[in-house]
């Protein structure tokens, strides 16, 4: 993995937790977006994206996350964002509508308290 | 045998020992006599000392012989006993009267050895003839060898008791021992002690006077005696010291002393005494005595050398008195002990005032150059030869004198140096002989040397300092009668003093100061110089003050006169610096540099004239060959103002009449010296000259003649000048004479010609005649120039007003642009440059001639540049542009052919493309120094065809780099071929200074000369590196971005920017740069570069790769990077070419730091 992010993975119950931590880009997202798609599998009933550890998010991370709605989507497993309020990416992710397309909420627990609610 | 042997070893007493030797002989042989004869101390006899058988009376005192013929030494002499068979019949030896006394019929007899000699001999007898054996002669022998060896032990032990006895007594008897002497008999009795003292054995004194006298040396034998006899005669009392010789032949001294003793009653006189060993007192007395003696006689030596001196210092005054150079001679204090009257006359003090003084009393100046010399010679006792020295003394205070001194040192018998010798040789003339020959040697080096008379009366005052003179003064008498001064001093400061007062106090026309002569017809000899003297010449207190610091003592002035002209005069001046004098010699010497230097200068002189009726020649020669060459007007008054320098003048003038023919205007000027261009000023920087002024340029052209001025004044070379520089403080000066002809056409004059010398009274008639030919020379060229020069400044005018008056100004690139019009009229117009700023941070830069010339070309170029201006503005590229221009105007039908070069740069990228209409490639000089026509296919020249293409080339400018664009004029020449142009231009370049101005400026100095025979356009456009700009080049690799959103943000931040914007700007540009990359050719050595620049609140980025740009796709994922960057911009323009694709992005900062 390139050295400039990582995903840190975690379940909780059938959810799965991917927590970005550092920068994503085009030189590392194809290869993050790979590790999260193997966690995932078909029996998890959802994901939390957790990005309030990224510090750079492009438009290839944008389109690794519309991409992942878009699979979850077709396997009835849903998706969630994590970010907080004045995270510098918060304005990629309005640019871009993401936000319109996926939940978001500030912090993890909220985010599996409203995908198990 | 056994028993006498062991006896032997006991005994410790001779006689018993032989006593019983011969009756063990006598039993053993058994015979009836056996004797030992003993040899006695005076060696002539052998006395029995003991025996058996004889007659009483024999033993003890019966005497043998020692000679060969007796018994018993015939014994002595050999080792084997001798055997006397039958003595009736024996022949060798005689038998003695005891033997017959005795009836021996048979004898026999042995030696009986002993050391140093025999002891003496064992016998044996028998009254029967042949009694004795072999075994019994054997038998004697070994008794006698048992004999001599108790006997040698005896003789030993016995040596050794008597040794010690007398020592004993020697040391009891503290070496003195008693007499007594009875005169009646005449014997004398000494006591063991004094027989110990005389070396006589105990007992052994003769006893008498002469036994005594026998003792004492010879050679007090006769005082001792006499000293007896003496004492006797007078009853007195006997003293006296002798010495003896000791019977062992050692000599002592004996005090003797002696008295009589009274007599009583009748008994016969006797005296006593003693005698005392004083060997080793005498010895001590002796040493004594020896020690007086050696120093009696050093005493005497002393004496004697001491006498041997004053005989020697007696001759050598008897030499000195008549020799001719100086002796001295000095003790060890270098006080004078002798000299002679040539030395004396060093000092000039009278002889006795010499001596017993100190040299450096005497002679101080003299001492202190030879001290060294002198102290080193007492030291080390070497001489030192030839010294040379030079002083002046009190002999003649106002004289350098000059010797050779050596010394040596004075050594005496005992080799100690008793003081110094000292030869001077004065070799003063030979000295002063050789400095004169020098200094002739030197002048005539420098007259022979230089022909310049400058450089001859600069040096020839610094030739006499400071041998000869301490300061020097040369007046070389000018044509009005004032004088040309040259003053030199040893002191620079005084000097300089000297030469201002001279000027200010100068010599009159007849060469006085203050009514005194300093420069007549023959040379003057002042040898002393009082200070009255001084005062005299002072022209008031000032001057008087400064005549005395410079404190002239001597002096010698000497005309300077050649060829029957007087010159001038030289003087020489001794000072308060060395207080020296001049005399007679002096005198000789200055004649002979003054008769030389005014050679000199007479032969400068002529070597001048005949230079300039040469350069006369070399004047006209020049003004031939200008005629032939094509030069423009001005350049040629610019020719003929340098080519008569310098061969006729250091500066020259050309003035022309305006056309109201009421003023004078300056249009050229040469100058010798480039440094002193400013003092003849430019023609431009000056004022017009009202005709009616009264300075020489106005006159001569009022009165139609030449004008000569011999001196001029301050502003008759430059009057138009104006007042500020003419305050500036003389700088006219530089003219000292000048001659102005007018300039004439067909209706009279029209201008002055001006030549300048920076010499008085420089220019003579002949010089004259020569500037009116010049003048005459060069009338019709000025008069075709004035022809013409009015309709050249119209179009001239018009082409500069056709042109952009400033250019504009833009950030990341420095632009210089430069129009020179033909120096031809005919040729003037046409060329042209624009540089026209396009939206997005690009430039338009254009340049272009029009075919042909003057008021037509110029305008056709005004025209053809609105059009361009125009077109410019719709965001056209080069080639298009060209298309449209060309279109138009062939179309119009109004234009002539003329050729464009288009040029659009990306200020930001060093992006260019250009197009060219049959101009010159543009030239790229490399920030590596590389250099690089800029080839393309281009096109034809405008209006050329109908419909014509234009095809688009792409290149890039760094930062630093230089485009250089410019017209044919610049690099043309006829019967050259381009190439060579190409070249030059190149060169130029390459050295050409870094500031664009400048650079423009000596491009066109280098190539044209500013006055070109077509006209020049040219523009240098470099892109700068200023701090507001980002550049960065990367490879189109993913993982390049991390770098630039570091490296971008980190630049961001100078501009106060908001954390918020620089993230999204930050993000804008990853955007394009990801498009970059992903649009790459491939991923291998693809390169994209990202080039941003902030200027006044906007940052404009451009991102441009090598690839190809998708359009936007509206629900693709590669369209949501150019959405966001349109969001986060407030102006994304992307253009997609074939070679690759620009983003360009602009937003406006917030402007508030984090």
């Amino acid at each position: 993995m390139s050295g400039i992010g990582r995903v840190e993975l975690t379940r909780s119950n059938d959810t799965l937790v991917a927590q970005l931590r550092g920068e994503l880009d085009l030189s590392n997202v194809e290869e993050i977006r790979t590790l999260i798609v193997a966690a995932l599998g078909n029996d998890a009933s959802g994901l939390v994206l957790d990005l309030s550890g990224t510090t750079y998010l492009d438009s290839t991370g944008v389109r690794m996350i519309f991409d992942l709605a878009q699979r979850l989507q077709s396997r009835r497993q849903r998706l969630r964002l994590v970010l907080d309020d004045d995270a510098l990416t918060r304005r990629v992710i309005a640019v871009t509508k993401l936000d319109e397309q996926v939940p978001l909420h500030p912090s993890v627990d909220e985010a599996l308290a409203a995908l198990s609610a | 045998m056994a028993l006498l042997g062991r006896h032997a070893l006991e005994s410790s007493e001779i006689d018993g020992l032989l006593d019983e030797a011969v009756a063990m002989v006598a039993e053993t042989l058994d015979v009836a006599f056996a004797a030992v004869f003993q040899r006695c101390d005076d060696g002539d006899d052998l006395l029995m000392r003991a025996g058996t058988g004889w007659r009483p009376g024999v033993v003890g005192s019966v005497v043998a012989g020692t000679g060969p013929d007796s018994l018993a030494g015939a014994a002595l002499g050999t080792a084997t006993p001798l055997l006397v068979d039958d003595w009736k019949h024996e022949e060798r030896v005689t038998p003695s009267p005891v033997l017959l006394e005795h009836g021996i019929e048979c004898s026999m007899s042995a030696v009986i050895r002993g050391t140093p000699r025999p002891f003496g001999v064992l016998a044996t007898h028998t009254t029967q003839a042949s009694a004795f054996t072999d075994d019994d002669v054997f038998f004697l022998r070994a008794v006698t060898n048992v004999l001599a060896a108790a006997l040698t032990r005896h003789a030993i032990e016995e040596e050794l008791r008597n040794k010690e006895a007398e020592a004993r007594l020697v040391l009891e008897a503290g070496h003195m021992g008693t007499w007594r002497w009875a005169t009646d008999t005449d014997r004398v009795w000494w006591s063991a002690e004094l027989e110990a003292v005389f070396g006589v054995e105990p007992g052994q004194f003769a006893g008498t006077r002469d036994a005594f006298v026998e003792i004492v040396h010879p050679d007090d034998r006769a005082m001792v005696t006499d000293e007896i006899a003496n004492a006797v005669a007078h009853n007195a009392e006997l003293s006296y010291e002798h010495r003896i010789v000791r019977p062992d032949g050692v000599v002592r001294w004996i005090d003797g002393r002696g008295r009589k003793i009274p007599n009583v009653g009748g008994e016969p006189d006797q005296w006593v005494g003693v005698g005392i060993d004083i060997t080793e007192r005498k010895a001590a007395e002796f040493e004594r005595g020896r020690l007086l003696e050696q120093e009696h006689a050093a005493r005497q030596a002393a004496e004697h050398a001491h006498r041997e001196l004053e005989e020697a210092l007696a001759r050598l005054d008897a030499l000195l008195e008549h020799a001719s150079v100086g002796f001295a001679f000095f003790d060890t204090e270098f006080r004078f002990v002798r000299l002679n009257q040539p030395f004396a006359d060093i000092s000039g003090l009278d002889f006795a005032d010499h001596l017993g003084k100190n040299i450096e009393d005497v002679l101080p100046a003299l001492w202190t150059r030879v001290e060294t010399e002198f102290r080193e010679a007492l030291a080390t006792g070497e001489p030192v030869v030839d010294v040379e020295v030079s002083a002046r003394t009190e002999a003649a205070p106002g004289r350098e004198r000059h010797w050779l001194a050596s010394s040596y040192p004075v050594v005496g018998h005992s080799g100690d140096v008793l003081g110094i010798g000292a030869v001077v040789v004065e070799v003063t003339v030979l000295k002063r002989t050789e400095r004169a020959t020098a200094l002739i040697a030197r002048a005539n080096e420098l007259f022979a040397s230089s022909s310049d008379v400058d450089t001859v009366i600069d040096q020839v005052t610094r030739l006499a300092i400071p041998g000869f003179a301490d300061s020097c003064h040369l007046y070389l008498r000018k044509p009005d009668g004032s004088h040309r001064v040259r003053i030199t001093h040893v002191d620079p400061d005084l000097e300089a003093r000297l030469v201002e007062a001279d000027a200010r106090w100068p010599l009159d026309r007849d060469g006085r100061r203050a009514g005194i002569l300093l420069q007549g017809d023959g040379t003057r000899l002042l040898s002393n110089v009082t200070p009255e003297m001084r005062a005299e010449m002072a022209e008031d207190e000032q001057h008087r003050q400064l005549l005395e610091e410079h404190g002239v003592v001597s002096a010698i002035a000497a005309p300077l006169q050649a060829g029957g002209r007087h010159l001038g005069a030289l003087l020489f001046n001794y000072t308060a610096v060395s207080h020296r004098e001049y005399d007679a010699d002096d005198v000789r010497l200055a004649e002979d540099l003054a008769t030389r230097f005014a050679q000199a200068i007479e032969n400068a002189r002529l070597a001048t004239e005949a230079a300039r009726a040469q350069n006369r020649l070399t004047v006209l020669a020049r003004l031939g060959e200008l005629a032939t060459i094509e030069l423009d007007t001005h350049a040629r008054l610019d020719a003929v103002a340098q080519s008569v320098l310098p061969a006729f003048a250091e500066a020259c003038a050309v003035y022309l009449l305006d056309k109201d023919a009421d003023r004078l205007q300056l249009v050229a000027v040469g100058n010798v010296d480039p440094s002193a261009r400013a003092a003849i000023g430019e023609p431009g920087d000056t004022k017009p000259l009202p005709l009616d002024a009264g300075v020489p340029a106005c006159r001569t052209v009022r009165e139609g003649r030449p004008v000569l001025v011999g001196e001029t004044g301050p502003d008759d070379f430059r009057p138009s000048l104006d007042e500020r520089e003419q305050d500036a403080g003389g700088r006219t000066s530089v003219i000292g004479s000048m001659i102005c002809v007018p300039l004439h056409n067909d209706n009279g004059p029209m201008g002055a010609l001006q030549f300048g010398s920076s010499e008085p009274n420089h220019y003579t008639e002949a010089d004259v005649a020569l500037a009116e030919e010049v003048a005459r020379r060069i009338a019709p060229s000025v008069e075709h120039a004035r022809r013409f020069e009015r309709e050249q400044a119209v179009t001239e005018m018009l082409q500069r007003s056709l042109l952009p008056e400033h250019l504009p100004k833009m950030p990341g690139v420095s632009v210089a642009a430069r129009y020179v019009p033909a120096r031809e009229e005919a040729t003037v117009g046409g060329d042209w440059y624009d540089v026209i700023p396009l939206p997005g941070g690009a430039v338009l830069l254009a340049i272009g001639d029009v075919a042909g010339h003057g008021v037509r070309a110029a305008a056709a170029m005004g025209r053809i540049r609105n059009a361009l201006q125009f077109c410019a503005l719709d965001g056209l590229g080069p080639s298009q542009l060209l298309t449209r221009l060309n279109e138009h105007f062939y179309a119009i039908n109004d234009a002539d052919m003329a050729t464009l070069l288009l040029v659009t740069l990306d200020t930001l990228t060093g992006s260019m493309r250009y197009a060219s209409a049959g101009h010159p490639p543009p030239l790229v000089l490399r920030a590596n120094g590389d250099l690089q026509y800029l080839q393309g296919d281009g096109g034809p020249p405008l209006c050329a065809a109908a419909e014509s293409r234009f095809p688009e080339t792409h290149a890039f400018l760094a930062a630093e780099d230089l485009l250089f664009l410019y017209t044919d004029g610049l690099i043309e020449r006829r019967r050259e071929s381009l190439d060579v142009g190409f070249g030059r231009l190149g060169d130029v370049l390459r050295n050409a200074p870094r500031d664009l101005e400048v650079l423009a400026d000596d491009v066109l100095e280098r190539l044209v000369g500013g006055s070109p025979a077509d006209d020049v356009a040219l523009l240098v456009v470099r892109p700068v590196d200023d701090g507001d700009t980002f550049e960065m080049w990367l490879s189109a690799r993913p993982r390049e971005l991390a770098s630039l959103r570091t490296n971008f943000e980190a630049w961001l931040k100078r501009f106060g920017t908001t954390r918020a914007e620089r993230y999204e700007i930050v993000v804008a540009v990853n955007e394009a740069a990801a498009n970059a990359v992903e649009h790459a050719y491939g991923i291998g050595d693809a390169e994209f570069f990202v080039s941003a620049r902030h200027d006044d609140g906007v940052v404009t980025v451009a991102v441009q790769d090598t690839g190809k740009w998708r359009e936007p796709r509206p629900r693709g994922n590669r369209g949501r990077g150019l959405r966001m960057m349109e969001a986060l911009m407030d102006h994304v323009d992307v253009e997609p070419a074939a070679d690759g694709t620009a983003v360009r992005m602009e937003r406006r900062l917030t402007g508030a730091q984090e």
